[in-house]
């Protein structure tokens, strides 16, 4: 039960990564309140069940719709203020949203909101049911991620992330694919918040604080930004290091922070970014093993002629 | 406006606050001929440049392309109509292999609508028309490199071929030999003149008056913003007007 309840925090954070991943990691526009859209997600699908009467199923995609508006929002911001002025922006946004849940008796102020688990056939869902959702919808996700990486979206959005003027000169619209980056990740942060909120059935203003935003751009860093496999690595790492030193729980920003500090020293494309260490080494062995490979059919070839 | 002009620049106006960087400045570029735009440091050439594709907007004037006026468009939008450009420092796509770097300016209508942006980019067709391009440029044993990974040289043609991938009607090169050795500069001449043989309408930046009288059929003298002097290579380099501005007068010397 346990391992499922991990599980399921892990692939939360997977979900997360991953969206971040299409505004900082294609986009290349930094983002450090993307907790900030997870926590709207997860209050509109709580005022929405718990308040409104709704049904959970219908809370995924309403969740997302209303954390990829306020994310289109952001990306307008993004239009004005870019690099470093865009982070510190960002880490507003984090900021204010985290007060307007705490402040307003409509969101549950200082009491959180509560939910109740959501129905499935009759029957309540169970932590179970919670992981294959989520497993299913990371599936998904990483399929829409390698369209948009073989899509004319995926160059667009490189073209952004490395030179702006350039990218338009060659016919890209930057403003507007810069909004479509921060809606679509945004929505996706809204939809997970959605899960989130019935899966745990109470949140609080702090469980989307500026300290989750950092979480979760520490996990695509570490693991590799820009990549597929290096998000869901990074969340998986951070994911389970606060499972393995729960005695050290205190100090796991710490680690987070030196994790951090160390990867941009010696490693600052990630553990499996595109020109990595691990990830060279990976190509190397795999293209000696497909030469190898190519050797022996060549001589079997050879053989079957004599 | 001849019958086959390709670009035309009508009083064309750029200020920033008080400075004039251009200053009315008027000139057409002929179908398949290459247009030298010369002067002496902050004559306004780079900003000429940066005005016609929209990087800036024009305080006054216009600029047609065809018969369609361009001025005021966003740079995007130009880029699409068939403007193509490079920049004086090059700024290649860096993090992104050289051959992603030429299809990526092979998008055109599919940069729009959802179902554009969501079909797939690398296609046979296009690796192979990128590849040709590439293999005009001589750096198709570059394909699978980083952009950044490049040579000054070899960026200023992954930028050239980029430009190209566009199918421009007009390519707009900004100073493509500055920086580079004497040999490879000579190489540059040898590919700029391919281009003008295949058809190509260029216009030029040029800070080199040698290399701009080498390669342009025809040179505009741009001097603190104002166009001095307008004419093929061999009239404009015994222009006093064009002299004087490069070297002084002679009683500044005495």
């Amino acid at each position: 039960m346990y391992e499922v309840v991990v599980g399921i925090n892990i692939g939360i954070f997977i979900l997360l990564a991953l969206s971040l991943n299409i505004i900082t990691g294609y986009a290349g526009q930094p983002s450090l309140g993307h907790a900030a859209f997870f926590g709207i997600g997860a209050y509109t699908a709580a005022i929405m069940t718990a308040k409104l009467g709704y049904n959970f199923w219908l809370t995924l995609p309403c969740s997302a719709v209303t954390a990829g508006l306020i994310g289109a929002l952001l990306g307008l911001v993004s239009l004005r203020v870019r690099n470093d002025f865009l982070a510190i922006t960002t880490i507003g946004i984090n900021f204010v949203t985290v007060a307007i849940f705490q402040y307003t008796p409509y969101f549950g102020a200082s009491f959180g909101l509560g939910v109740e688990r959501p129905q499935l056939f009759g029957q309540e869902m169970g932590n179970m049911h919670f992981l294959v959702l989520i497993v299913a919808l990371i599936v998904l996700l990483c399929l829409f991620c390698r369209r948009i990486e073989k899509s004319w979206l995926g160059l667009a959005l490189g073209g952004i992330r490395n030179n702006e003027e350039a990218a338009a000169s060659i016919g890209i619209n930057v403003n507007m694919f810069k909004i479509i980056a921060f809606t679509i990740g945004t929505a996706l942060a809204g939809l997970t918040g959605a899960i989130y909120a019935h899966h745990m059935t109470f949140i609080y203003s702090s469980d989307f604080a500026f300290v989750t935003s950092i979480s979760i751009l520490s996990m695509i860093v570490i693991g590799g930004m820009g990549t597929i496999r290096g998000t869901v690595t990074g969340a998986i790492i951070l994911g389970i290091i606060p499972e393995l030193f729960r005695f050290m729980s205190d100090y796991r920003m710490l680690l987070y922070g030196g994790l951090l500090v160390l990867m941009m020293r010696f490693q600052p494309e990630g553990l499996l970014g595109d020109n990595s260490f691990l990830w060279r080494q990976f190509k190397g062995l795999y293209s000696r093993y497909r030469l190898r490979q190519g050797l022996e059919s060549g001589k079997g070839g050879a053989a079957s002629d004599g | 406006m001849t019958a086959n002009s390709i670009l035309s620049v009508r009083n064309l106006q750029k200020h920033f606050g008080g400075l004039k960087a251009i200053d009315t400045v008027s000139f057409e570029v002929n179908k398949g001929e290459t247009l030298g735009v010369i002067g002496p440091n902050g004559a306004g050439k780079t900003t000429l440049f940066n005005t016609i594709c929209g990087v800036y907007e024009p305080t006054a004037g216009e600029v047609l392309l065809g018969t369609q006026a361009i001025h005021g468009l966003k740079p995007h939008q130009i880029a699409r109509l068939g403007v193509a450009r490079t920049f004086q420092i090059s700024h290649p796509f860096r993090d992104m292999t050289v051959l992603d770097n030429v299809i990526m300016a092979m998008g055109g209508s599919h940069y729009t609508g959802l179902k554009g942006i969501f079909s797939i980019s690398r296609t046979h067709d296009n690796i192979s028309k990128a590849e040709a391009l590439l293999a005009k440029l001589h750096i198709l044993a570059q394909r699978d490199k980083r952009a950044g990974d490049l040579s000054l040289g070899y960026m200023r043609r992954l930028e050239i071929a980029r430009a190209l991938a566009l199918e421009p009607k007009l390519l707009l090169l900004d100073e493509p030999c500055a920086g580079l050795s004497h040999d490879a500069t000579q190489e540059f001449i040898d590919i700029i003149s391919q281009l003008k043989a295949t058809g190509t309408t260029i216009m030029l930046v040029e800070h080199n008056m040698a290399i701009a009288m080498t390669v342009c059929d025809r040179l505009v003298v741009l001097n603190y913003g104002v166009k001095i002097a307008e004419g093929p290579p061999a009239a404009i380099k015994n222009n006093t007007l064009v002299i004087e501005a490069y070297l002084g007068r002679d009683d500044d010397i005495a």
